[in-house]
């Protein structure tokens, strides 16, 4: 009984692989992550989104170690990060962060043994690694001098994968990704989501790939965290444009806007931004009652593109953490 | 402690793969070549019958030595540290291996062992180059030197000068992984060349760090030695505490 009260208050029980309260940093004057407090579920691939200049860096450095918090605690993998903690708990995590560190002077298969000495993991894991990031043999006897943007993002994703890290950390992989080089990545992220070893954080600029591959997603605006959540349960808070099918859009778009609804002339019809049913109910009234024939109403579905613009940084966070 | 050690036996495996291709082998090969083109301009110079043969190995060394102390070698230490150090500047290497799961520090005395291995490799050039254009210029040229080279004197000659320089290797390698790029070491560099020779000119000693090699050469003092091997294991000390604490450069 002791055992399993140990078990659950042992910090390796939480269920999250990164937590943090109230992690700040500031570069002088500059507030660059701000009061973030940050969960993200073991086994999960998290998107982490943000205008450039947003804190999204600065933070996944903190989780790295590479820089100080000013104030705040970070947890990764259970374990509170600290100087004396730092050594060991790296050796769980694997890290992208912003351009790859590769050696030009040294091929690519070069490139992976000076790290994997530093790692001190089996020389097979070289091999494993290339193949899993679609580098070939050929490819990795070159000298990274002569790689592309996106064969460099490639070697920096198998040197970031070389220990089976619990915890992925990825700042913008897909930079200077080819569409190949893209598939890839996604192929790579799903596989590591599909077998819950490892959790991802990515943080990325391209909205439809981390639509596409992240479960969870965390919105950093101005240095705050001003959305966190199941990328599902968010999405469906958000709404998507009314689509108004009917015979006179031009009529129908004047008679809403008497009444101050905001609606664009389509060929066939009228659209209302991001509204509410009741919202959308109420245009249908106006219409109608303007003596125009209604023939359709559809609702796009709500996008991550349409969230992330909604996500508003003046706005109190919210945090839908299950 | 068992893990610090081993973390900075792997961190100067990794340093020393690191270096392959590089061009920090240049300055290696290239700085002593200058100081032996002078030994050998001195041997074929030489006039047997005014100086005994002792005295013309004494010459020779003095001379090349006295060039590489003075001169060459805080150039050298200044060029292979930026060098080095310029691997991680330049592949944006620092945040990569700070977040690695090693001891931080280890990077910084793995790019200690790298400058300070160059510098003995450049210097055992300079000993082992003097060695064969002697024997070599004796075999052309009658007149030069014929005796062998004092290999125990040249050697000797090369550890007093190595280990007076190793103050400067960990003064220059804190400044070039401090300060990115060639700039800031070499102007240090040539400002405290300059202003050494002024003040060994002026009779002051080994005032600087920059003095205590060409120093302990010229009066084989074992005193200077050990100053600079203490103090530039108190500046190595002192930069990886430094180093290690500060924020990864971006």
């Amino acid at each position: 009984m002791a055992a399993i009260f140990a078990g659950l208050l042992s910090p390796n029980a939480l269920p999250h692989a990164v937590e943090t309260t109230g992690l700040t940093h500031r570069y002088g004057p500059i507030v660059a992550v701000d009061d973030v407090r940050m969960a993200v579920p073991k086994g999960c691939v998290y998107g982490f989104l943000g205008p450039n200049g947003a804190g999204k860096t600065t933070t996944l450095r903190l989780l790295l170690g590479l820089i100080r918090p000013r104030a705040g605690t970070i947890h990764l993998l259970g374990e509170s990060l600290t100087a004396t903690s730092r050594a060991a708990l790296m050796r769980r995590v694997g890290a992208l962060i912003e351009e790859p560190s590769v050696y030009r002077n040294l091929t690519g298969v070069e490139n992976l043994e000076a790290t994997r000495m530093l790692r001190g993991v089996p020389r097979s894991a070289v091999g494993r690694v290339l193949e899993r990031v679609g580098l070939s043999a050929s490819d990795a006897g070159r000298r990274v001098g002569g790689y592309s943007q996106g064969m460099r993002q490639r070697l920096g994703l198998a040197l970031a994968l070389l220990s089976e890290p619990e915890l992925l950390v990825l700042d913008e992989p897909a930079n200077g990704l080819d569409p190949d080089g893209i598939q890839t990545l996604r192929d790579v992220l799903a596989r590591l989501h599909q077998e819950g070893e490892t959790t991802v954080l990515v943080s990325s600029h391209q909205l439809g790939e981390v639509e596409r591959v992240a479960t969870h997603i965390g919105v950093m605006r101005s240095g705050r965290l001003v959305r966190q959540g199941p990328m599902r349960d968010l999405l469906q808070q958000a709404q998507g444009n009314t689509h108004i099918r009917l015979n006179d859009p031009h009529a129908a778009a004047a008679a809403l806007r008497q009444q101050g609804i905001a609606a664009t002339v389509t060929e066939d019809g009228v659209l209302l931004d991001a509204t509410s049913d009741a919202e959308t109910a109420a245009a249908i009234r106006v219409v109608v009652e303007a003596g125009i024939d209604v023939f359709a109403v559809s609702t796009e579905a709500p996008s991550l593109e349409a969230f992330f613009f909604a996500s508003d940084a003046d706005a109190e966070p919210i945090m839908e953490m299950s | 402690m068992a893990a610090v050690l081993t973390d900075t036996i792997r961190a100067t495996r990794s340093q020393a793969l690191r270096l392959r291709r590089s061009g920090v082998w240049l300055p290696t090969i290239g700085i002593p070549s200058v100081a032996i083109a002078l030994a050998a301009i001195v041997l074929w110079s030489a006039e047997p019958s005014a100086v005994p043969e002792a005295d013309l190995w004494a010459e020779i060394i003095q001379a090349a030595f006295g060039l590489w102390a003075v001169l060459l070698l805080p150039l050298l230490t200044a060029l292979v540290a930026a060098q080095v150090a310029a691997l991680e500047h330049g592949a944006r290497g620092w945040k990569h291996l700070l977040a690695l799961p090693t001891w931080k520090g280890a990077h910084f005395v793995a790019a200690w062992v790298a400058v300070a291995g160059l510098t003995a490799a450049a210097t055992l050039t300079l000993a082992t180059g003097i060695a064969v254009v002697g024997t070599l210029t004796s075999a052309l040229q009658p007149l030069a030197a014929s005796s062998a080279a004092p290999l125990g004197r040249l050697f000797g000659a090369a550890g007093l000068v190595y280990a007076g320089s190793m103050l400067l290797v960990s003064g220059h390698l804190w400044l070039s992984i401090r300060w990115p790029g060639v700039g800031v070491g070499l102007a240090v560099a040539v400002v405290g060349v300059f202003s050494n020779i002024a003040l060994l000119n002026l009779g002051a000693g080994a005032v600087t760090p920059y003095g205590l090699a060409p120093s302990a050469l010229m009066g084989d003092r074992i005193d200077l030695v050990l100053i600079s091997l203490i103090g530039g294991l108190a500046v190595l000390i002192g930069s990886v505490w430094h180093l290690s604490r500060r924020d990864a450069p971006a």
